[in-house]
């Protein structure tokens, strides 16, 4: 099966429709709600901090040999209980949510109270502070073998929506704009909490000179606070790292690693059967699937409620159709939709590198022919998007993360960091593919519409299937060799076209024409 | 409908003097893959197809379709049918967008006598040209009207000038090529053309009298280039404009 333009028509034609037909409500989120209970025709703006920790040093501890034996059954593990914990930390002591656990980062967002911005400002800084704290000195006393964690966090204040997208059963809430990107941008050195400058002038001026101005972002390094936790306290928080060394032995205890199983995943992943002690790994292709331009458009739109609205179902769209090209044309898996960005990972045939490689570049194709000839033509609602694909191959471990009835795929990998290192560098209409992909192409119509940015180290192509198939057929005009077959019921044009009882069509010159 | 008056003389259409043919060319239509018959009428002495052309891209299975129009002349089957973009897609008017100002598709130079005239599979050949001509548009319109996908061909009147400079080898021939090139300038600009003179030496280089050496290809160019009454027929452009 591969991707086909009549069928992503089709299929999109119906889901507009449907999304038409049941609407969206977006509304200012005032009061508490459960943000997991929306439905997909309503949407929330909220105004709050979006916060962003990751673990700086993740390749590190993929690299670790600790971490490697058992089939990374102590990284999984590693991961969870400190995901667990951080999730328990923002919802329980800093009143906010968890949005989403994207592998290595974690992303909250803080929205109490809903009319103060000096305060909001001010504790979700010091969420973040209580966040450090917790990575660096409760988690070395529960796993004091384990390598050190590098955190560092990013933060930024301000409006964005928030969706629950994906099929029922399936559903993962988003955050689409700004705030929610820009944050997860800043993320920068070691031990650090950055902060927009929409954030840092909602601070107290004693509260702003903790931080230093470095080009248009404000930095605090944790290592400069002196009594931390004593601020966290007195600022009427119930933080304190002897609970979280609690909590995280609590977590440890409950998932001991003889209860952990780690399987190669020889046919097709059902993520649904993952969980914190169930993982699979495999060889394969990680992809990452961004829409340029898409938060840009939200925020021109958030004064336009009827116009948001359209958006969050343009975003509806394009989710739903870059899920059917990973599931449906190719059999990938969706390992998650991370607000504008979808991760996919495509591994099977499993232990077929070769052919893998080559399946995972045609996605990335498929993608953006859907995004380019499709959606862009049919569907061009709010003007025109595009897709920035970022594609590298390599072992991955894939599971769920989290706490019962909320759990979040997660997939760990070199190629995962590499995949997504390269979408960041991507922009609209571009894919990016290391090497070892641009060599695995056999097809050299394919192959040539890559070309190799030597500064980067990485292939870059706009790929469409029809500029691509336009480009070989003219080239073949050009050579005077093109064959064109038909075969009962219609005719394909094609270079390769080798249908069964094809017989080329009676034209003596068809270049001539 | 039925006989057309040509001079004093009344003469039958083809298809009244051959209906077997008429049959011959539906079942011919109907059976072609690539081809959905709509529906045909009569207009004058011309049988006149309206359908639609289709075919489907190989990687990305995306199906193309050209609503045409047929129509076949009064001296058909030895004549070639015209087809025509019937709903106007594609413009006219683009340099190298092989489509004459009155929507016919360019698809061959008829002297060159690449189609099967008289046989009963000219339709075939004709659509299929046609076929490959949709396919070349519409790479044509996706190149940005840039480059026509394969070896650039002139049209109309040019391209019998062409054919005819082809037939006499001389297409390497810098005097030709010159001569030529000039003879052009003065047919756009208006100027008078004058016919070649056979007993002057050849335009080649050679010291043979033109009448003895290439006048046999070279005296019907000039005589193509006179006649401005064939420029609106045989060019992309109806300005009468070369």
């Amino acid at each position: 099966m591969a991707w086909n333009y009549e069928e992503s028509k089709e299929r999109l034609s119906k889901q507009w429709q449907s999304l038409q037909k049941s609407g969206i409500n977006i509304a200012k989120l005032t009061r508490e709600m459960d943000l997991n209970n929306l439905s997909p025709s309503d949407a929330r703006l909220v105004h709050g901090v979006h916060v962003y920790t990751a673990i700086m040093n993740f390749s590190e501890l993929l690299a670790n040999p600790l971490m490697r034996r058992d089939d990374f059954k102590r990284l999984l593990r590693y991961c969870h209980c400190l995901q667990v914990e951080l999730r328990r930390m923002v919802q329980d002591i800093f009143e906010g949510d968890k949005i989403q656990v994207q592998g290595p980062k974690f992303h909250g967002l803080i929205f109490k109270p809903y009319d103060d911005d000096q305060w909001l400002a001010w504790k979700s800084v010091l969420a973040a502070v209580a966040f450090h704290l917790m990575l660096r000195e409760a988690v070395p006393q529960v796993f004091p073998t384990y390598p050190a964690i590098v955190p560092t966090s990013g933060l930024d204040l301000g409006d964005s929506v928030v969706a629950n997208v994906g099929i029922r059963g399936d559903r993962e809430l988003i955050s689409i704009g700004r705030p929610a990107n820009y944050a997860a941008k800043v993320l920068d050195g070691a031990d650090t909490i950055t902060i927009g400058e929409r954030l840092w002038s909602a601070l107290e001026s004693d509260q702003q000179d903790l931080f230093n101005e470095d080009e248009g972002v404000y930095r605090l390094d944790c290592g400069d606070l002196a009594h931390p936790e004593k601020i966290i306290r007195d600022a009427g928080f119930s933080f304190s790292i002897d609970r979280c060394v609690d909590k995280l032995q609590e977590s440890l205890d409950s998932i001991p690693l003889d209860t952990i199983t780690v399987e190669e995943a020889k046919v097709a992943i059902d993520l649904g059967l993952l969980g914190p002690k169930h993982a699979k790994w495999c060889s394969g292709a990680s992809i990452f699937v961004d829409i340029d331009g898409y938060t840009a458009l939200i925020d021109s739109l958030k004064d336009d409620l009827e116009a948001l609205g359209k958006a969050v179902q343009v975003l509806h769209l394009f989710r739903y159709e870059l899920r059917q090209v990973t599931e449906v044309d190719f059999s990938a898996v969706t390992i998650q939709h991370q607000g504008d960005r979808l991760q996919a990972l495509l591994h099977v045939p499993a232990g077929e590198e070769g052919r893998i490689c080559r399946k995972a570049v045609d996605l990335c194709i498929s993608y953006n022919s859907s995004v380019e000839e499709v959606l862009n033509v049919h569907h061009n609602i709010l003007g025109p998007l595009h897709v920035a694909i970022g594609c590298d191959y390599g072992k991955s471990l894939v599971s769920r993360l989290g706490v019962r009835g909320d759990l979040d795929s997660a997939c760990f990998g070199d190629a995962v960091l590499t995949a997504e290192t390269i979408q960041l560098q991507m922009k609209g209409n571009e894919i990016g593919i290391t090497e070892q992909l641009h060599k695995a192409i056999s097809d050299g119509a394919i192959r040539d519409s890559f070309s190799l940015d030597e500064e980067r180290k990485m292939y870059i192509g706009n790929a469409t299937w029809a500029a691509i198939e336009q480009a070989e057929q003219a080239k073949a005009y050009t050579a005077k060799a093109i064959p064109s077959y038909s075969k009962a019921g219609s005719i394909v044009f094609g270079i390769s076209a080798q249908a069964e009882e094809a017989r080329p069509l009676k034209v003596t010159r068809p270049w001539g024409v | 409908m039925g006989s057309v008056v040509r001079g004093q003389r009344l003469r039958p259409a083809w298809y009244l003097l051959a209906p077997s043919r008429l049959e011959t060319e539906r079942e011919a239509l109907r059976s072609l893959p690539f081809f959905t018959f709509a529906h045909e009428y009569f207009r004058n002495q011309l049988w006149i197809v309206i359908g639609t052309l289709r075919f489907t891209w190989e990687r990305s299975r995306k199906e193309e379709n050209l609503q045409v129009r047929i129509e076949y002349p009064d001296r058909f089957p030895d004549e070639l049918p015209a087809v025509f973009d019937d709903k106007c897609v594609f413009v006219t008017g683009v340099d190298d967008g092989h489509l004459f100002w009155n929507h016919a598709l360019c698809l061959t130079c008829p002297a060159r006598g690449e189609f099967s005239l008289g046989s009963d599979c000219l339709i075939e050949e004709v659509l299929g040209a046609s076929l490959v001509w949709l396919n070349k548009r519409l790479i044509f319109e996706r190149n940005g009207r840039k480059d026509w996908p394969g070896p650039a061909e002139k049209h109309g009147v040019l391209a019998n000038i062409d054919l005819q400079i082809e037939r006499a080898g001389l297409t390497a021939n810098l005097r030709v090529v010159n001569w030529l090139n000039r003879l052009c300038d003065d047919a756009r600009t208006g100027k008078r053309i004058l016919p070649l003179d056979p007993y002057e030496p050849c335009l080649c280089g050679s010291a043979k009298k033109l009448k003895f050496c290439h006048g046999e290809h070279l005296q019907p160019i000039v005589k193509l280039l006179a006649d401005k009454s064939l420029w609106p027929r045989f060019t992309l452009r109806d300005n009468n404009a070369l």
